[in-house]
């Protein structure tokens, strides 16, 4: 996962900051309760797409 | 508005992403030329670009900025970009899946943002423009080119019915006035704008969406049909009953977010 991307990224719903798991396969928007994979290396950032989490 | 017309467009770039990359219409870059003037793009910069497709543009950009985001709506559309993008030995290029009327990008995170020849996918451009201008810098600036259509009503249905039998993913391609009025309306200062017409050799552009011969014969049949003010404005050129090529015009707006940067 490339960090200067990871600095500018954003939850897509929220606009908040998020935050990478650490076996970096996930990035997850705390306040929205979402997580978006991360595809071979791509970000998968679609609301649509993500998985809510507890 | 619902995600439907998402779901298509995805579940069309999915199977047709190859095709797109390896298209001779979208690796020509004049149209690029002059975007990238109204840009003033200058190294150390970095560009978000929207909805890049085969990443013809993304590629381009690298050679022009310190950082190149390329989003797309389409997961297997940023595989084929990324392939693009190697083969060109750029290093300076992420990707992310993205929904262009959702991005997933700070505010003020780019000095400029890109956007070619998809904004008429879009169900809400509207949306999209804000969000590209919420995502670029005070100061930075915004460059849109898409395919656009005369203000005579009968040309505008005319392509964009063909766009629509073509791909259903197609939404509308919008008349100048429009899209001024869309960079406006998201608060952009207009810098420059300029048009192009472009020559599609029919035959690979009617091929590239992947739809079935009886629909490929349809659209052939639509242009050669066509009224004479469309003939003539379209360039449709027909040899022996098979239409040879047409031209469209793509329009190039530069814009610029006004307001000051933020305080450092």
């Amino acid at each position: 996962m490339d960090r200067e991307l990871l600095e500018i990224l954003a939850c897509p719903k929220c606009k908040g900051e998020l935050r990478l798991t650490v076996d970096e396969t996930e990035l997850r928007c705390e306040p929205c309760r979402l997580s978006y994979r991360i595809e071979d290396g791509i970000p998968i950032l679609l609301i649509d797409e993500a998985s809510a989490y507890e | 508005m619902t995600t439907f017309p998402k779901e298509l467009t995805r579940a069309r770039f999915g199977r047709v992403a190859e095709k797109y990359r390896k298209s001779a219409d979208h690796a020509d870059l004049e149209d690029l030329d002059l975007l990238f003037s109204g840009l003033d793009l200058a190294a150390g910069l970095r560009v978000l670009d929207v909805a890049t497709g085969g990443g013809h543009t993304a590629a381009a950009l690298s050679g022009h900025a310190a950082r190149v985001v390329a989003s797309d709506l389409t997961p297997a559309m940023l595989s084929e970009a990324r392939k693009l993008v190697a083969a060109r030995g750029a290093a300076n290029v992420s990707f992310c899946a993205a929904d262009a009327e959702a991005l997933p990008f700070a505010d003020g995170a780019f000095d400029r943002v890109t956007c070619r020849i998809a904004p008429h996918h879009f169900p809400e451009v509207r949306a999209a423009v804000s969000e590209m201008a919420r995502v670029t810098k005070a100061g930075g600036r915004i460059g849109i080119i898409d395919s656009v259509v005369p203000g005579v009503p009968s040309l505008d249905a005319f392509l964009n019915g063909i766009e629509k039998v073509r791909d259903p993913s197609h939404v509308r391609s919008y008349r100048v006035e429009e899209w001024l009025e869309f960079l406006a309306g998201a608060g952009l200062s207009l810098v420059q704008t300029a048009s192009l017409w472009k020559i599609h050799p029919f035959p690979e552009w009617v091929a590239r969406t992947g739809q079935p011969p009886a629909v490929q014969r349809e659209i052939e049949a639509m242009f050669l049909s066509a009224f004479p003010l469309a003939q003539e404005t379209y360039r449709i050129r027909a040899e022996g009953g098979r239409v040879v090529s047409y031209a469209d015009e793509k329009a190039i707006f530069v814009a610029r977010k006004t307001g000051a940067p933020p305080a450092p």
